[in-house]
This record gives structure tokens, C-alpha cells and sequence, in this order.
């Protein structure tokens, strides 16, 4: 019993010295996830943007901050977390993000309805941006999202020299595009005409959109958006019969990192690769843009254009200057500056064509000759859009799906949009 | 035994000796080779690792991995090992004291609902945290606590608490009372007896309970990504490693360093304290 | 007086906390499970709607003998099929080699460390073994010569769940054989004596001397992997987060999924999916506690 006496003393001293160390480190916490507010106030923006695009918007945001003198803080976010966080924060009713930027229409109406956003209606000028662009992001006759930038999905892309070396042409219809998949598959050192990319899920997507609309119309597109239209009906059956029969002849490529298809497109292992218009921006289209080029599918009426929104929660801790940074990111000025990335077109009417690569300019050319439509799966939103995204990798993996299976799970999981 | 079986019973060990040592030593290499190959992708340039770590014609070893994960734009391990930290320490500590003094009473003290309220106690070790995670967000909500580390260890504790109290009842009921009781006699109150005596003793098994639910808690990811936002700024490591898996393909040599720096804490508490973290397990007084 | 209040002020901040954050939950779980989303009592409605749900309940695949998903409640009770036995299996086998191994105490340390790290870095190891290029489980594939076989395992709904089974058995061997470990430091040495005296093989000493003597060890192991074996969530979440086609899902990420990130969200079905995880919990581990307590 000695020895617990002696060992009392030094158990005494580490114990007030571990109460001393929790108080400290509960202070610390405390200090540091309660920030007190600064005199300048400081927006925090959240975005999916990260690398380049980062980079191109902290610009835009940087000439907010020398007219406006307001601090804008940017967060980027991985789309699962972006997707989990926002909800999460609006309902906790703690909104640290005071502007948000979202490619999802169907997710920000489903915000809106909840009450947590701040209608932008009189933050823009209506009539400078296209009606479709606003028409998915508007209920109740008001406007909560501020398009922002546009990634339009003109067609497939291809190496222009590719094709002159091995005397490819251009298909202008679609029997010409078939038997320029069968003469790219013969061509040494090829592995399949049509690169696939990876990811979520949103390359193939984006493709089988270009099919739907290339040989359904544009409207079937918006059919199905709107629940005019079944998934399956003989009309999209026939859509999916043909894809899966270019699937089983083994057009397609095994899906990888969309980023990496790039490289293999440019030597020549892959030919064409339908993609949105920011993948110019990629390597090594990027460096040699004057060899690379488009086309659309062939007799199209339509082309899908995904389109960033800007949106402000209703309970920002600055609602001021959010505010003002939303009439920023509305206006030309900041459009201007997010196309000088290239691969990429702004919203506003107002930005000059001068201010596009000539790469771009004939991705803005093409895109006003056709109707832009939304994309698909973010109109309708979750959960068809993650069956959309597993049905098709499920397809491409094994093209001998049973059709009337994949289709009908996509019909279950049709919700209509909430606008 | 003759000479001869003698010799034969002796080749027949060793042979069985060898052959015992061998089957270990390639069932141990099965289990070590992940770690050693993730440690391998952590110091190597990613062209190295899509073409296999266990390549070693060509080896550029870099600390690429470890700078970028240190800094990475939006999950900084600099701040996220940090935030682990002080949500970790308090959520160690605390319960131990409330739950000492708890178990303190049920080991000593008769009183009425006793039994049963130990019961119940103990079999609140099984609940999963999805039972109560709905109720805990609302009410973290509700007291402003949500998106606050505070609120976060309050949690923790409070999960602690029921597997604290078993062992640490079980672990006072072995004691011996005289000392107690002669304090007691001698005039001292309970508390004093309570913190100058019993718990210089109960040391081991404080140990043991520090152990656990350090490990426990720097290794959690459900509560933490429900009740913390994560920012660069408030993310905790377990949050982190998620963040750096991005949208395209992972950086592998950015994801091994962050795992291989987030998983060296626990493993150094396991390592210090091994002896107190194996008995805590042992005694079943553990959550799975 | 006094004496009847001083055992519960010690108690006091216990149950101040447990009140609060674990009974209090639970309950409001229960009862939030049984309203609809207006708030209203449906009864065992929202269950229903949990076992109509094909994330949830899927044994059509199962029946006709194809590939996963079979639905979140079917994956966990393959789970449980497949990694208990093999994990306590392998923690014993290791137990016993290791026991008299020179180093062996370094080696227990090192598969142990599975249970140590954090399971997130767990699943993100998964993913990296079972990477197409990257990864050693194709390598070694490649090296016997089925190299036609490899691929990213995890990128596919097919094989994703056994290649999360197997992996996650991996980690978790470690416990098994620490608590192995213990059990037999346990055992008398005599027992081992006599039985050498008279003459029995070792096998035979194993089964019918080692094995009834590790009953209780056992018990603890089998409990407490059952357990986590029905809560794992980490490991799934961030590789695939129940994916691909949901070949992944098991109930904790479907019920974090219903609650936090599907729209409209749907705190009632949720609380339906963690009451039932919950009870099955709970029955198994009284189940086997009450085996433990008798023997």
C-alpha cells in the first residue's frame, strides 16, 4: 500500500495534466469550428471545379474581388460530396456555402421546393439566356438558378489528320457513319472505333443520349424527361436495339479514365470519341487544337448543352454580397472570362464571339443550328440517374443485356422532374 | 524409449517444426504484402504503380505523395490530423472519468435498480450507430452543436460509455475492499477515496480503455461525416482520404501517403500501448 | 438518505449522456419508423416498403443462380456466410502457428494491424489490390498463369461483393487470432502434458483437448465479427458506395443513403432499415451470449 501512495502523487500530476490538455484541446475546437465572423465579410462558393477549371474560375472570381472588394473563398467538391454536403448543410439550417455551383437541375428544383434557396428572378436579365437553360430551373414562376457556363455535347471528336491519312470522310448520314465504324475497325493499330470513358457513369451517358436524340429527335429526349415518353416503348427499344448491336460488333472501347481516351484517340488506338466540348481542353487536344475537330451525329436535330448553375442559399450569413456575386457571375464580364478556358460557352447572349478559340466558335456555331436540350439523367435526377449511369456500364460491359430488364429499370426509376 | 526411437521422435519434431515455421512465414507474408505494396505506391510516381509496385526496374522513389497529401487543396491531412486530434483526445478522456465513476458505483454501492439498470447499460453496447444517427442529427440541430467538434465528442462519449462502464465494473468488483473500507473507517470521503485510491490502481485497465477508444474514434467515419461539414478546414483525416479519391482516376500515390500518414496514428497507440489494447479486447469488453 | 443518493450522483453523468444520446435515439428510431413522411402512423408500412425495394431485397438473381446484386439484406447474409467461417478459421490456424514461432509475436502484431487502421484506409486498400494494372491480386493472377482473369474487381457488380468479402477477411483475421491467442495461453499446460504422456497425436490433442477448451474464446470471436460484419459500411462506402448497380450494398449505406443523400430524402425508411439491423444485432449477439453464460 506504499506504493500506491507513492504512485498517487505522479497519477495526480498526470491527471490534472490530461484535464489541462482536453480543456486546452476543447477550447481550441471550439475557437476553430465557431469562427467569428471577420469585419470583410468573406463568401464561400462551393463548386465541383478543381485543376484547370479551378484555376479559370478563381480568375473570374478574382475580378469580382477588385470591383467589388468582397473576399470569395472557392471550395472545390468531389460530385458525391457536393451532392451530400449541400443537402445536409441546408437542412442542418447552417449554410456555410453562400453561393453554390451545380449542374443539376432536377437537385436544385428539389432545394427550391424545400425553401432553402433564394429565387434569382430579378437577378437577370431573363431574355439574354436561352429559354430552355431556365426553364429547368424554374417553379412557381420563379427562376433559381443563374446559368453560368455551358458545356455543350456536339458530336464525336476526331483527329482531323487521322482521318485524312487514312481517307476518312465526315458521315453525313447514318448508314455513312456505320460503315465509317466498320472502315475505322480495320485500320491497323486500332482497337475499336469509338473510345468509351469511365467515371460515374456520365460518358456513356452523354453517348446514348447522342443516339436517342440522333435517331429519336430531340424531342423523344424531352419526352422522356417529361414522362410523355416510356422507357419502354418500341421507339426507345429500337434506340437501344441498334446501340447494343454497335456494342456487340465491338465498336466500342472497354470504358477508361475519359481523360486518358484522349491521349489514345490522338495515336490512333481509338478513332472518334463522342464527348462534351470541354474535353478540347484535355491533352493533347489541347496543345494541338487546329488538328482536331467534330462532327455531329449525323441528321441530328438536337444536342444536348449541360449547363452550370449558379444558386444562393436562403439562409446565407451574406446575403448583400451574395447577391452581388450572383449578378457577377450572371453578367458577360465573368462569362467572358470562364470561356477564355476554351472547351467551354457561356450563357449570356451578351459575351462576343470574339471572345472564342475558332474551335469553340464552331462548337457555338453548330449548337445554334440545332434545339439544345437538357441532359438526361440531370434533369430527371436520382435515382434514375444512378440507374441510368449502372444500367449502361452493366451494358457495355455485356451488350447482350436482356433490353426489356434494363428498360424497364429505367421506367421504374423515372420520377418526374419537380418542375 | 531405445536410442533409436529417441532420434526418430527428434527428426520428426524437427521436421514438423520446420514445416510449422514455414506455413507461418508465407501465411504472414499474405497479410503483410498489402501493407508493404501500399507503402510501396506511397513513395513511388504513378507511371511506376500502374505498371506494378513490385517492378523494380525502373524506381524513382519520390515524396511527391506525401507533400501533396500534406497539402492537398481540399482535404489538407496538415489540418486534417489536426481536427482528428482534438475531437479524439477529449473523446478518450472524458468518458473514462465519467464512466469510472459510474462503474465506481455499480462495483460498490448496493442500491435498488441496480441490476437492472446495469443490464440495460450493457446491452446498449450493441446498438449500431445507424440506430441513432437520425435523432442525433436532428438534436445536434437543434442545440446548434451540428457542425461543431463539441457535438461530435459529446457523441463519442456518450457511445463509450456503456462498454467503459462494463469493464471497468468488472475490473473494480475485483478488487479488494479493505483498503477502501479502512479509508473509510479513517474518515476519508467517497471521492477521495475514489480518486487518490482506487484509480492510481485501476491504472492497466485505464490503459486499455485509452487504447480502444482512441483507436476507435480516430478510425470512425459515420458520425463524423454526418454531424462535421467537411471544409479543408474542418475535415477530419477519415474524411480526408475519401476527398482525394476524386472524380477521375485515384492518384495513387497521393491516396497511399494519406492513408499511410492517417493510419500510423492508431497503429503508434496500438504499438505503445499493446499490451493494454490486447487485454481491452480479450476481456470482450469491446465494440465490434 | 445520503447513502441511497451518492451512488446515483456518481451515476449521474452517465445516464445524463446515455439518456441523450443513445436511449433516447433509439427509441425515436423505433418510433419514427412507424410515420410516414407527413408524419403520420402507417404501421409496419415503411418496412414494407424496405423489403419491396430491390436495393434491399433482390433473391431473384439469387434463385436463378446469376451473379449479384441480390439486394442489400441477402449481401449481408452472404457476408456473414462466407467471411465468418473463414475468419475465425484463419485467426485460429494463425494462432496456433504462430504461437511457437520464433518472431511470432512481431507477425500476430503485423496481421492484427488490419483491425488497428481505420476502415477507410481499409476499403481504399481493397480498391488498390484489386486494381486492373495496379494491383497485386492480378499480378499474382497473371504469375499462375489465369491472367485472362484479371480486371478491376471492384469495378464490377458481379464480382465486386466476394472481392470485398474476401478482402474484408483479410482485415479482420487479425482479431480472431488475437483472441485465439488468449484463449490458448489459457489452456493448463498440464491438460497438454497428459495427453502427450498418453500417447495421443497432436491432432488429436488439437481437437479434443485445444478446441472445447477455446469455447469461450470462440464465442467472443463469433459475436463480435457477426457483429461488425453487419454494420460494415466504411469499406463499401468508399469504394463503390454500394455500387456498381448496387452489387455492393448492404444495409448501413442503404439506410446512410435513404437518410442523407437520396432526394426527396426519407428519414423514415431509413430509421425502418436501422431498427431492423439493429434487432438482428441485437437477437444474434443475446443469442449467442445466452450460449456463452450456459456453457
Amino acid at each position: 500500500m506504499k506504493k500506491s501512495k507513492a504512485i498517487s502523487q505522479t497519477v495526480w500530476m498526470a491527471i490534472v495534466a490530461i484535464l489541462i490538455i482536453i480543456i486546452a484541446a476543447m477550447g481550441v475546437g471550439w475557437y476553430l469550428t465557431l469562427q467569428a465572423p471577420r469585419e470583410k465579410p468573406t463568401l464561400t462558393v462551393f463548386s465541383l471545379w478543381s485543376g484547370a477549371e479551378e484555376a479559370n474560375f478563381k480568375e473570374a472570381l478574382e475580378r469580382f474581388t477588385n470591383n467589388t472588394g468582397i473576399t470569395v473563398r472557392h471550395i472545390g467538391y468531389s460530385t458525391q460530396e457536393l451532392l451530400i454536403t449541400v443537402p445536409t448543410q441546408l437542412r442542418a439550417g447552417v449554410t456555410i456555402a453562400d453561393v453554390i455551383i451545380a449542374p443539376w437541375p432536377s437537385w436544385i428544383l428539389s432545394l427550391a421546393g424545400d425553401g432553402h434557396l433564394t429565387s434569382v428572378t430579378d437577378m437577370i436579365d431573363a431574355t439574354k439566356f436561352p429559354e430552355t437553360y431556365l426553364d429547368v430551373v424554374t417553379t412557381g414562376n420563379e427562376i433559381y438558378g443563374i446559368p453560368f457556363k455551358v458545356s455543350g455535347k456536339p458530336g464525336f471528336w476526331y483527329r482531323k489528320s487521322f482521318f485524312t491519312n487514312n481517307g476518312l470522310t465526315v458521315p453525313t448520314t447514318y448508314n455513312e457513319f456505320k460503315t465509317l465504324l466498320a472502315n475505322i475497325s480495320q485500320i491497323e493499330g486500332v482497337e475499336a472505333a469509338i473510345a468509351s470513358g469511365n467515371g460515374v457513369g456520365w460518358p456513356l451517358s452523354d453517348t446514348t443520349e447522342a443516339f436517342i436524340i440522333g435517331l429519336g429527335g430531340y424531342q423523344l429526349q424531352l419526352d422522356l424527361i417529361f414522362g410523355d415518353e416510356q422507357f419502354n416503348s418500341t421507339t426507345v427499344k429500337d434506340v437501344f436495339v441498334e446501340l447494343v448491336s454497335l456494342l456487340q460488333a465491338g465498336y466500342f472501347s472497354v470504358p477508361d479514365d475519359f481523360d486518358l481516351q484522349v491521349a489514345r484517340v490522338w495515336d490512333g488506338t481509338y478513332g472518334i470519341y463522342f464527348q462534351g466540348s470541354f474535353i478540347t481542353a484535355f491533352e493533347p487536344f489541347s496543345e494541338n487544337l487546329d488538328d482536331v475537330a467534330f462532327f455531329p451525329f449525323p441528321g441530328t436535330d438536337g444536342a444536348t448543352g449541360a449547363v452550370d448553375y449558379a444558386i444562393m442559399p436562403a439562409l446565407t450569413k451574406h446575403p448583400v454580397e451574395a447577391r452581388q456575386l450572383m449578378e457577377f457571375l450572371a453578367g458577360a464580364e465573368a462569362q467572358e472570362i470562364m470561356v477564355g478556358l476554351g472547351g467551354f460557352l457561356a450563357a449570356n447572349s451578351d459575351v462576343p464571339d470574339t471572345a472564342y478559340s475558332p474551335i469553340d466558335l464552331s462548337v457555338l456555331e453548330f449548337m445554334r443550328t440545332v434545339t439544345i436540350v437538357p441532359d438526361l439523367d440531370d434533369a430527371i435526377g436520382p435515382p434514375f440517374q444512378t440507374t441510368f449511369w449502372d444500367q449502361l456500364k452493366g451494358l457495355w460491359v455485356a451488350p447482350t443485356t436482356d433490353l426489356d430488364t434494363l428498360l424497364q429499370a429505367l421506367q421504374d426509376d423515372w420520377a418526374p422532374p419537380p418542375f | 524409449m531405445s536410442r533409436l526411437n529417441i532420434v526418430k521422435r527428434l527428426k520428426k519434431v524437427k521436421k514438423f517444426t520446420i514445416l510449422v515455421h514455414v506455413i507461418a512465414f508465407a501465411v504472414s507474408l499474405v497479410w503483410i504484402i498489402p501493407f508493404f505494396g501500399v507503402f510501396m505506391a506511397s513513395i513511388r510516381p504513378l507511371p511506376e504503380i500502374l505498371d506494378g509496385w513490385w517492378n523494380f526496374e525502373v524506381f524513382n522513389p519520390t515524396l511527391r505523395g506525401y507533400i501533396e497529401a500534406w497539402n492537398h487543396p481540399s482535404a489538407p491531412l496538415s489540418r486534417a490530423l489536426l481536427n482528428s486530434l482534438l475531437v479524439t483526445i477529449p473523446s478518450t478522456f472524458t468518458p473514462i472519468f465519467i464512466a469510472a465513476l459510474g462503474a465506481y458505483s455499480f462495483a460498490r454501492f448496493k442500491f435498488p435498480t441496480r441490476d437492472i439498470l446495469f443490464l440495460v447499460i450493457v446491452l446498449l453496447q450493441t446498438i449500431p450507430q445507424q440506430m441513432v444517427i437520425i435523432p442525433i442529427f436532428n438534436t445536434m440541430i437543434r442545440i446548434g452543436l451540428w457542425n461543431n467538434y463539441i457535438g461530435l465528442i459529446l457523441v463519442h462519449t456518450a457511445f463509450a460509455l456503456p462498454w467503459q462502464i462494463l469493464f471497468l465494473r468488472n475490473f473494480f468488483s475485483v478488487l479488494p475492499v479493505e483498503v477502501e473500507e479502512a479509508a473509510r473507517i479513517d474518515g476519508a470521503s467517497y471521492l477521495k477515496i475514489f480518486y487518490k485510491i482506487v484509480l492510481p490502481l485501476t491504472l492497466p485497465a485505464l490503459a486499455s480503455l485509452t487504447a480502444l477508444q482512441f483507436v476507435w474514434v480516430w478510425n470512425d467515419f459515420f458520425f463524423a461525416t454526418v454531424l462535421i461539414l467537411p471544409t479543408p478546414e474542418s475535415r477530419l483525416a477519415t474524411q480526408a482520404i475519401p476527398a482525394m479519391l476524386g472524380r477521375l482516376q485515384p492518384d495513387w500515390t497521393v491516396v497511399s501517403a494519406a492513408s499511410i500518414i492517417v493510419m500510423l496514428i492508431p497503429i503508434a497507440i496500438y504499438v505503445a500501448l499493446q499490451r493494454y489494447y490486447v487485454r481491452g479486447i480479450v476481456a470482450g469488453a469491446v465494440k465490434g | 438518505m445520503r447513502r441511497q443518493i451518492f451512488p446515483f450522483l456518481f451515476l449521474i453523468p452517465s445516464l445524463f449522456l446515455l439518456v441523450i444520446f443513445v436511449l433516447f435515439p433509439v427509441v425515436n428510431t423505433v418510433y419514427i419508423s412507424f410515420l410516414n413522411q407527413e408524419g403520420k402512423f402507417v404501421g409496419f408500412d415503411n418496412y414494407a416498403k424496405v423489403f419491396s425495394d430491390k436495393s434491399f431485397w433482390n433473391p431473384k438473381n439469387l434463385i436463378e443462380g446469376k451473379p449479384p446484386p441480390y439486394g442489400a439484406l441477402i449481401h449481408n447474409g452472404i457476408w456473414i456466410m462466407i467471411h465468418l467461417p473463414l475468419s475465425v478459421f484463419f485467426g485460429l490456424l494463425l494462432a496456433v502457428l504462430l504461437r511457437d514461432v520464433k518472431g511470432g509475436a512481431i507477425i500476430k502484431s503485423a496481421v492484427f494491424l488490419g483491425v488497428v487502421i481505420p476502415m477507410i484506409v481499409g476499403g481504399v486498400l481493397l480498391r488498390f489490390i484489386y486494381e486492373d494494372d495496379a494491383g497485386i491480386v492480378n499480378a499474382f493472377l497473371r504469375v499462375i498463369g489465369l491472367g485472362h482473369l484479371a480486371r478491376t474487381w471492384t469495378a464490377f457488380p458481379d464480382t465486386i461483393l466476394l472481392s470485398l468479402i474476401l478482402g474484408s477477411v483479410w482485415i479482420w483475421t487479425g482479431f480472431s487470432m488475437i483472441v485465439y491467442s488468449a484463449g490458448l495461453e489459457g489452456i493448463p499446460t498440464e491438460l497438454f502434458e497428459s495427453a502427450k504422456i498418453d500417447g495421443a497425436s497432436r491432432w488429436r490433442t488439437f481437437w479434443r483437448i485445444t478446441v472445447p477448451m477455446l469455447k469461450p474464446a470462440t464465442i467472443v470471436v463469433v459475436t463480435m465479427t457477426l457483429l461488425w460484419e453487419l454494420k460494415i459500411f466504411d469499406i463499401v462506402w468508399v469504394i463503390q458506395q454500394g455500387g456498381p448497380l448496387e452489387g455492393s450494398m448492404v444495409m448501413a449505406v442503404i439506410m446512410y443513403l435513404q437518410a442523407f443523400v437520396y432526394r426527396p430524402t426519407n428519414f423514415h425508411v431509413a430509421s425502418a432499415i436501422a431498427t431492423l439491423l439493429t434487432v438482428m444485432t441485437f437477437g444474434f449477439a443475446a443469442y449467442l451470449v445466452n450460449r456463452m453464460v450456459k456453457s
